[in-house]
């Protein structure tokens, strides 16, 4: 009797292993690719023909010419433990060194993290560095605020998340526009900038 | 803390507990109900699997044959996804690259997702192939959380109503073990996942079998994107309350959990299931008070224990002499797009169910913050695992009818069958197994695995307690910053992992099963009738005394210490 017993929960096993582990990923990546093919290949942009990333994953900023995004990495680090602090210590220092208007440095700019690869930014830690990239760049704070809302997300229905900032897809807008023509047609006026501004998405989107 | 992050968490809860009605009726048709409407549907896919495998689902199992049974399943299960996991290297589908699994790695890791625990000593996107993350990953997600309702569904049998209702199967017996496995995936686990996969697809989580794609970031630098089947992970990661990631950073990478509204459906998805079984239980108890009494005292905890993390989370101390505004609450180790609010909420969801699941890093709360999981670990979780979370509820439950049953002077009865001597022995050797687990290993650990701490002082020791914590209640969420990949603590942890859940099973079922045979008295004036919020505070007392007198001693050496520094 055992022996039967053995059989058959080796039968089950092999069952399942196919149908829980290759007949339902196998299905999905099908589903995947007529719902929303882009989003199932990691929502990729392309810029020029070339993958610049993904707009889910953040990358590093060190240019001060670009919007900041959160310190890369994931540090595991306590609430007390010294590291942290000290690390916590030199991000401030040099956020107040980049932007020396501001008089606290809003945390996230300053932190580490969950993924390491946060995509994002709070609104308020975006529209405080419109002043420096106004100054490096030449380009009113008008138009960089306007840029900065335009690449704001806001909660959804109103209510489920934060209001935040995508700080690669703002920066690619923000390369775009400072790109000879775009500059050019942006000084000459803003509504251009904005259709600039709109190609620019149109382009950035586009995922393989 | 804002009001709108207060709104949110509050419209999730409401969320939940709307749908635990239909979906605990739903679950009564899928274990207890003699005919349905998706029979016609699911029916022939039933029986072909039954004629596969070559078993009756009708054949009434006793106690010894359906843990029996289990334990051949899960056992060969363990043993096939090992040998794909140190031969991985060999085997198609690895566009990562991903090396064999040295054997005490793949122990850990087959042991860790047979016994519905998640714990993860390895990095999903390098250390796993997408066969491996299809095969052993997903296959085990689907399989441990069918074993667990399974169990739940055999488990209710005995606290079931004797009354013949129309439409219900008749109760014979503890039941058959492959009658309510194939049932859980076939009615329950594979539809929902389907479902939840769609949803987290379209708002961004890749379900691809492209490989990882390497590109120069917008500043020039070389960066690698890693992607593959993702979203069938993840849909059955909370379904099934297991909680191990596609990604190393877990629900906090992006490509887990891509938007506020994904934290919002992992959040429903994990809770659902396991407050969804104690309506059901209700229901086949014949009171469906029994059973919202449970859900309702358990919320209450729940609330009890987010408000002092959310209190905890809302800034850093150690950084308040620092220039920062900490408006945001204390966000090393979280994601913006979920905030201070929805990372606490995932996190006392995550720990109050056996998921184990993390959107930000608990290594990095603050103490009291991290202490909230860690003390809802030791209790067992509150609502616990896919139905093997009612074992861990109902041992409290007799523990707390013994309990209020000296202290009224009566003998204790529950549900009309008299608790005896058999019962409280067995409900307390199961209760025994989670501090025994947890107080001898940390101890083990903290001597001979001194180097894996992550953390100086306090925040160190609380790493160590954590992991035997979180592999005994089959939760598997961690203080990361632990070095957990050592042979000592893989096979440490993996022990620790199979007794707490490979334990419980056949005490809790014994329980159960001696249930059923009593004979019920019925309930006169003198009985302490257990659907009443009485009854809910003395539970909630018997939870929480219990706990904190076996656990107060560590946690001073732990969370308590590192706060008061």
């Amino acid at each position: 009797m055992l022996k039967s017993d053995l059989f058959a929960a080796f039968k089950t096993a092999v069952i399942f292993l196919v149908l829980c582990g290759l007949v339902f990923p196998l299905l999905l990546v099908g589903i995947g690719q007529i719902a929303d093919k882009p989003a199932a290949e990691g929502s990729l942009l392309i810029q020029n023909g070339t993958v610049v990333g993904s707009s889910l994953i953040g990358q590093s900023f060190v240019d001060p010419m670009h919007f900041q995004s959160r310190p890369s990495g994931v540090s595991n680090w306590g609430p007390n433990n010294p590291a942290l602090i000290e690390n916590v210590s030199q991000e401030v220092a040099y956020q107040k060194q980049l932007n020396p208007s501001i008089s606290l440095v809003p945390i996230d700019l300053v932190t580490q993290s969950g993924s390491g690869v946060d995509p994002n930014i709070a609104l308020g830690s975006a529209l405080l560095q419109v002043p420096r990239i106004s100054n490096l760049t030449g380009i009113s704070q008008d138009v960089l605020n306007r840029l900065v809302n335009q690449y704001t997300e806001n909660p959804v229905a109103g209510v489920f998340g934060e209001s935040r900032v995508n700080v690669l897809q703002l920066n690619l807008a923000l390369d775009n526009l400072l790109s000879p023509s775009a500059l050019k047609s942006a000084e000459a006026n803003s509504t251009a900038l904005n259709a600039a501004a709109l190609n620019a998405t149109a382009t950035n989107t586009t995922a393989k | 803390m804002d009001i709108l992050g207060v709104v949110q968490i509050i419209l999730e809860l409401a969320a939940v507990l709307l749908l635990v009605r239909p979906v605990g009726s739903y679950l009564v048709g899928v274990f207890f109900k003699e005919r349905s409407r998706l029979d016609a549907l699911f029916g022939p896919i039933e029986r072909g699997l039954h004629w596969a495998v070559g078993v009756d689902p009708s054949e009434n199992m006793g106690v010894g044959r359906y843990v029996l049974t289990l334990l051949l399943v899960n056992g060969l299960m363990i043993v096939i996804v090992m040998l794909i996991l140190i031969t991985q290297g060999y085997l198609p589908l690895n566009p990562t690259g991903a090396v064999n699994m040295p054997i005490d790695l793949a122990f850990n890791t087959a042991v860790s997702f047979m016994t519905n625990t998640n714990w993860q000593s390895y990095a999903g996107e390098t250390q796993a192939s997408y066969l491996t993350q299809m095969i052993c990953i997903t296959f085990l997600m689907f399989t441990s959380a069918a074993t667990g309702m399974a169990v739940g569904a055999a488990f209710i049998r005995g606290f079931a109503s004797r009354d013949q209702r129309p439409g219900f199967r008749e109760i014979r017996g503890i039941g058959n073990f492959y009658f309510d496995f194939v049932r859980s995936l076939t009615r329950v686990l594979v539809p929902f996942a389907i479902i939840v996969s769609i949803l987290l697809l379209v708002q961004g989580v890749p379900q691809t079998l492209a490989g990882p794609l390497s590109y120069h970031t917008v500043e020039g630098s070389i960066s690698t994107l890693y992607r593959g089947p993702v979203a069938s992970l993840e849909s059955i990661k909370h379904l099934g309350t297991n909680g191990g990631g596609f990604f190393a950073q877990n629900s906090a990478y992006p490509f887990e959990n891509p938007t506020p509204l994904t934290n919002v459906i992992e959040i429903v998805a994990m809770l659902i299931i396991p407050i969804s079984l104690l309506y059901t239980f209700g229901v086949m108890t014949g009171n469906t008070k029994e059973g919202w009494i449970l859900i309702g005292t358990l919320t209450t905890v729940f609330i009890i224990l987010l408000s002092i993390g959310l209190l905890a989370e809302s800034s850093n101390p150690a950084l308040s002499n620092l220039a920062v505004n900490q408006s945001m609450g204390n966000m090393e180790g979280k994601e913006v797009r979920f905030g201070t609010e929805n990372s606490v909420m995932f996190t006392v969801s995550t720990t109050s169910t056996g998921t184990g699941s993390v959107n930000s890093m608990l290594d990095s709360y603050t103490a009291i913050g991290g202490a909230v999981p860690l003390f809802l670990l030791m209790i067992g979780s509150l609502f616990a695992g896919d139905g093997s979370g009612l074992l861990t509820i109902l041992m409290y439950v007799i523990l707390a009818v013994f309990i209020a049953g000296l202290m009224v002077g009566r003998s204790p009865q529950y549900l009309g069958r008299k608790i005896e001597s058999k019962e409280v022995k067995l409900t307390f050797l199961a209760f025994l197994v989670h501090p025994v687990l947890i107080l001898g290993f940390t101890a083990a650990g903290i001597v001979f695995a001194t180097s894996a701490l992550g953390n100086p002082g306090f925040h160190g020791f609380t790493e160590m307690l954590y992991a035997f914590s979180s592999a005994a209640a089959n939760n598997g969420s961690a203080f990361a910053g632990l070095s957990a990949n050592t042979p000592f603590l893989n096979y440490t942890l993996g022990v620790t992992m199979l007794l707490g859940r490979y334990i419980t099973f056949p005490l809790m079922l014994l329980v159960s099963d001696s249930l059923l045979r009593k004979k019920i008295t019925p309930y006169d004036a003198g009985t302490f009738r257990t659907d009443t919020w009485i009854f809910g505070l003395i539970l909630i007392g018997v939870m929480l005394i219990l706990g904190a007198l076996t656990f107060f001693p560590v946690l001073v050496l732990g969370p308590l210490g590192e706060a008061l520094l």
